[in-house]
């Protein structure tokens, strides 16, 4: 069931994500998606210890390891790409609402299936703390790569 | 952050001058890509070796431990940085050499067996410890799937925009 249900949610963030307008280039895409899938990976290293190594209270299947890999690689990042491509757009009031929205599906996604997507339960005010980290780490990341390409340019010229 | 018990001994020299040696290589060779292309090349790299050891690692596959322990540690995450410069090598070299319709095939084939000694020798020194009747031989379908998928970012990143800029 769950594994039904983490597929079905990779084709919609997937639509999404083509159907959406992009205010960033292609590498720009693909650097986001890399960065922010390693940043990920390594952030869940403790919470998803139990699963990781095997935690003779904690009870995992096939299947919910897959879902938890899809979450992991594929719906997390992708919701990231989504959000800071529509956070480009001009206009205060805009990127605010981009922000508030992206955070209520980041908690309401980490709440809704704990077991497969954070594995630990942790508490709304750290995952706030994180998002807030996680989100500025990826706008900082993201505008030094711009500014790479920018200082190619004006050495190019 | 090295864990109580882990000693620096083969495996972690073999991460270090394998990585310095790569970093050096990398810078010495003449320039070919913009900065973005060679951050995104290392980044590819980096990924590839964070998501196979966070997968096939893990409960319930358990194939293997890299370094000492089972958990990631410092010298982990060294080895992850250590395996960027070789996504940059695979196209850097595809760049350069000439081309027709199959060379990809036997460029990949030859990327592949060149792995799976270096793995081999990874191995030997301790950076890997196989585990759940894993071998060597396993990780070939792995290393085909991972360097086809950067030759695709090849195609779609750094030829198509050479053709731009001809054009």
């Amino acid at each position: 069931m769950v594994l039904a249900v983490t597929l079905c949610l990779i084709w919609i963030i997937v639509n999404l994500f083509i159907l959406l307008p992009k205010r960033l280039s292609r590498e720009e895409n693909l650097f986001l998606f890399l960065t922010c899938s390693i940043t990920i990976m390594l952030s869940l290293l403790l919470p998803a210890k139990r699963m990781y190594f095997g935690d003779p209270g904690f009870n995992y299947s096939i299947e919910g390891t897959l879902a938890f890999l899809f979450n992991r690689n594929i719906i997390f990042p992708v919701l990231t790409l989504i959000s800071i491509n529509l956070v480009q757009d001009k206009g205060l009031w805009k990127k605010l609402i981009t922000f508030s929205a992206s955070f209520c599906v980041f908690i309401l996604f980490c709440k809704l299936e704990e077991k497969h997507t954070i594995v630990s339960s942790i508490n709304t005010v750290t995952l706030f703390i994180y998002f807030i980290c996680f989100y500025t780490l990826m706008l900082v990341l993201l505008k030094g790569f711009q500014l790479l390409s920018q200082k190619q340019q004006s050495s190019d010229q | 952050m090295i864990p109580k018990g882990t000693v620096f001994n083969s495996n972690e020299l073999f991460i270090l001058i394998t990585g310095v040696t790569a970093y050096t290589a990398m810078l010495l060779l003449p320039k070919r890509f913009n900065r973005q292309q060679t951050i995104t090349m290392l980044l590819i790299g980096a990924f590839i070796s964070t998501f196979f050891d966070n997968t096939v690692c893990i409960n319930p596959f358990n194939y293997y431990n890299v370094n000492d322990t089972p958990f990631t540690d410092f010298w982990d995450m060294l080895s992850f940085v250590m395996f960027g410069p070789f996504a940059y090598f695979f196209i850097y070299f595809y760049v350069v050499i000439r081309k027709n319709r199959t060379t990809y095939f036997f460029y990949i084939t030859i990327w592949a067996l060149i792995s799976m000694i270096a793995e081999a020798l990874a191995w030997h020194v301790g950076v890997y410890h196989y585990k759940n009747g894993y071998q060597l031989f396993f990780s070939l379908p792995i290393y085909l799937i991972v360097l086809t998928a950067t030759m695709v970012y090849y195609h779609y990143f750094i030829q198509k925009e050479c053709i731009k800029i001809k054009d």
